[in-house]
């Protein structure tokens, strides 16, 4: 019987376990005191913190027969996954407070869906892929409507359902087809199978080649080449979509800026983040297993979607007059310089610790954006980028960091985002036959700087309105300090995080 | 006469069938269960397969598979229950539920 440890999954398993004690709670305790179940969904997060932190690997370890992986880059990954989504519960204390009833389960739902993020940066099976896969979604679009008296709540859901279920059918026929190919569920047996020799997982048996089974079947030799290799390039491809539609990768991004303007604004900016950081831990994990055996031509794909990921991010994003849809297209560009690294990682660990060190600033930077826009949006009713109008005069100090913030997002020196964008561009250039994408990304940075700059305009030589900034909530300030900080500490200290990163990972 | 007997590719011929007119109705139909159903097509395709697989390639004691396609039949479950719960949602406050009709939110 081959050795399986239930304490690998101590992190998922206590953050389960909280996300039921917040579900309990909120049924017992009285009404006045609802925001304790919430307070103990921010505090509990130290849990499954601590077993991450203890859980730190050697090298690369598989437990579970081969279905469960834990290295150093999901376990960077599941520290960004927890920080982020502790900020974004103190983000939704406030923007909850008109919630008649359901206010408990709002914070059960996005640690059940944190759950599921926090196996999918870990999954190393077929099937373990897949279940997390729909942990994320399901949670992730009953979040999305969870404002039931917003008409653009419910139709943000409506669109994020149809096309999340959609995308999530066709990457299930994409993986059904991948289990064929490759006669087992565990991704590393498949990668052996396809390198005909290599480590196998103690579950490997050895099943009938799809080929072999095909020719009994009394199909020419000829046509089962074809066939078979038919079956892969649709089998990449149908995952490769399913993947894309996660990260909101452009042509399969039509969700996104439905669902991040109609989400309630704590959501958005836990969709801006967190269902990326597991696609993309995703994305690495297949891509570091079955480079070059089974993905060969996968970079060269993901280059060519980085692209156009990026230049109809960033061009879309110039004409939009609402800010959340503004910061839904400019969070796909960063999708699209995210790429770049994959691309990259597929030969050098360089692209791996560049992507590393932009989520970090990705998750300070655009989290930062989204508690501006909510303080402002408290105080003028809205997301217009016209309610900034003026803010300089208004509330300096909230337009000072805001600019930060976007100074950040553009990659503009001493940030976070341009250690992020730096490192990216580097590793890329570094490879030399990526270098193209480097300017590519350069380009569209340099695109970028027109609508981040426009907010700032706005703020600073718009007319200021009547409205006066006069409520701040506590925990949304908060946040605002703690991702300033960060992206702040991130960029003018950047030798720190990245030899934290060099010698854990 | 005397037919073939049913092997793996007659499965898969079928699957694919299945799992292009699901697409197809997602595609084409404007009326949010109609795309609901044409999902559900596609994750039935999906099953075939991974039925199929495994009946024909993997010895008799590993059912990998069809453990698999289990895990898809409840979780397609779960997710018909979140999707009509966000549609009838949607239907309370817009009294339509095609989705043409969902223009709130526009580029």
């Amino acid at each position: 019987m081959p050795y399986s440890n239930l304490s690998v999954f101590a992190p998922e398993l206590s953050l389960c376990g909280l996300a039921i004690l917040v579900l309990v709670a909120d049924l017992i305790v009285p009404r006045a005191w609802r925001r304790v179940p919430a307070g103990l969904a921010a505090v509990g997060l130290v849990v499954p913190l601590y077993f991450v932190a203890r859980l730190w690997p050697e090298p690369l370890q598989f437990e579970f027969t081969g279905a469960y992986a834990i290295d150093g880059f999901s376990g960077a990954f599941k520290i960004l996954l927890l920080f982020a989504a502790f900020l974004v519960i103190l983000l939704s204390f406030d923007y909850l407070r008109k919630l008649q009833r359901g206010f408990g389960e709002y914070f059960a739902l996005l640690l059940f869906s944190l759950t599921g993020m926090m196996l999918l940066t870990g999954a190393a099976d077929l099937i373990v892929i897949y279940l997390a896969f729909e942990m994320i979604s399901l949670s992730c679009y009953v979040l999305t409507g969870y404002m039931k008296r917003d008409p653009r709540s419910n139709e943000a859901a409506l669109k994020y359902f149809l096309y999340g279920a959609a995308a999530s059918g066709v990457m299930l026929y994409g993986i059904s087809l991948l289990y064929g190919l490759g006669g087992s569920t565990r991704i590393m047996d498949i990668a052996a199978r396809f390198m005909a020799s290599g480590p196998t997982t103690a579950a490997a048996v050895e099943p009938a080649f799809l080929q072999t089974a095909l020719v009994q079947a009394g199909v020419p030799e000829l046509y089962v080449m074809r066939l078979t290799g038919l079956m892969m390039s649709l089998a990449v491809v149908l995952v490769t979509v399913g993947l894309g539609f996660k990260i909101a990768m452009v042509p399969f991004h039509a969700w996104a800026p439905d669902a991040y303007e109609g989400a309630p604004t704590p959501v958005t900016a836990f969709l801006s983040v967190a269902p990326k950081l597991a696609g993309f831990a995703l994305i690495l994990r297949l891509l570091l297993m079955w480079y070059p055996a089974l993905l060969l031509h996968w970079p060269a794909l993901l280059a060519s979607l980085a692209t156009i990921t990026m230049f109809g991010g960033n061009l879309w994003a110039i004409r939009q007059t609402n800010i959340k849809r503004m910061l839904a297209y400019s969070s796909i560009a960063h999708a699209g310089y995210l790429l770049i690294g994959v691309v990259v990682a597929a030969k050098d660990l360089m692209g791996l610790h560049a992507i590393i060190v932009y989520f970090v600033a990705y998750l300070f930077m655009n989290l930062g954006a989204f508690a501006i826009v909510l303080l402002v949006a408290r105080n003028m009713g809205s997301e217009e980028i016209s309610d900034f109008s003026g803010l300089y005069h208004t509330a300096p100090a909230l337009a000072a960091v805001m600019i930060i913030f976007l100074l950040s997002l553009t990659g503009i020196p001493p940030t976070a985002g341009f250690l992020g964008k730096l490192l990216i561009f580097g590793a890329a250039i570094g490879s030399g036959e990526w270098a193209w994408l480097a300017v590519v990304g350069i380009i569209n940075s340099a695109i970028s700087v027109y609508y981040y700059m426009n907010v700032a305009r706005v703020m600073y030589f718009g007319k200021a309105g009547r409205q006066q900034v006069t409520v701040w909530p506590v925990g949304v300030v908060t946040v605002t300090v703690v991702c300033l900080l960060g992206t702040l500490a991130v960029g003018l200290f950047p030798q720190v995080i990245i030899r934290l990163i060099q010698q854990y990972i | 006469m005397i037919l073939p007997p049913v092997g793996l590719l007659h499965y898969l011929i079928l699957s694919v069938c299945l799992f292009s007119f699901g697409l197809l109705a997602v595609i084409t139909r404007r009326h949010a269960i109609g795309i609901l159903l044409g999902i559900e097509l596609m994750l039935n395709s999906a099953n075939l397969n991974l039925v199929a697989f495994s009946h024909f390639l993997s010895p008799d004691t590993v059912l990998d598979g069809q453990v698999f396609a289990l895990m898809v039949i409840a979780l397609a479950a779960c997710e018909a229950a979140v999707g009509l719960a966000i549609i009838l949602r949607f239907y309370r406050q817009a009294a339509v539920t095609d989705v043409a009709d969902a223009k709130l939110l526009k580029w």
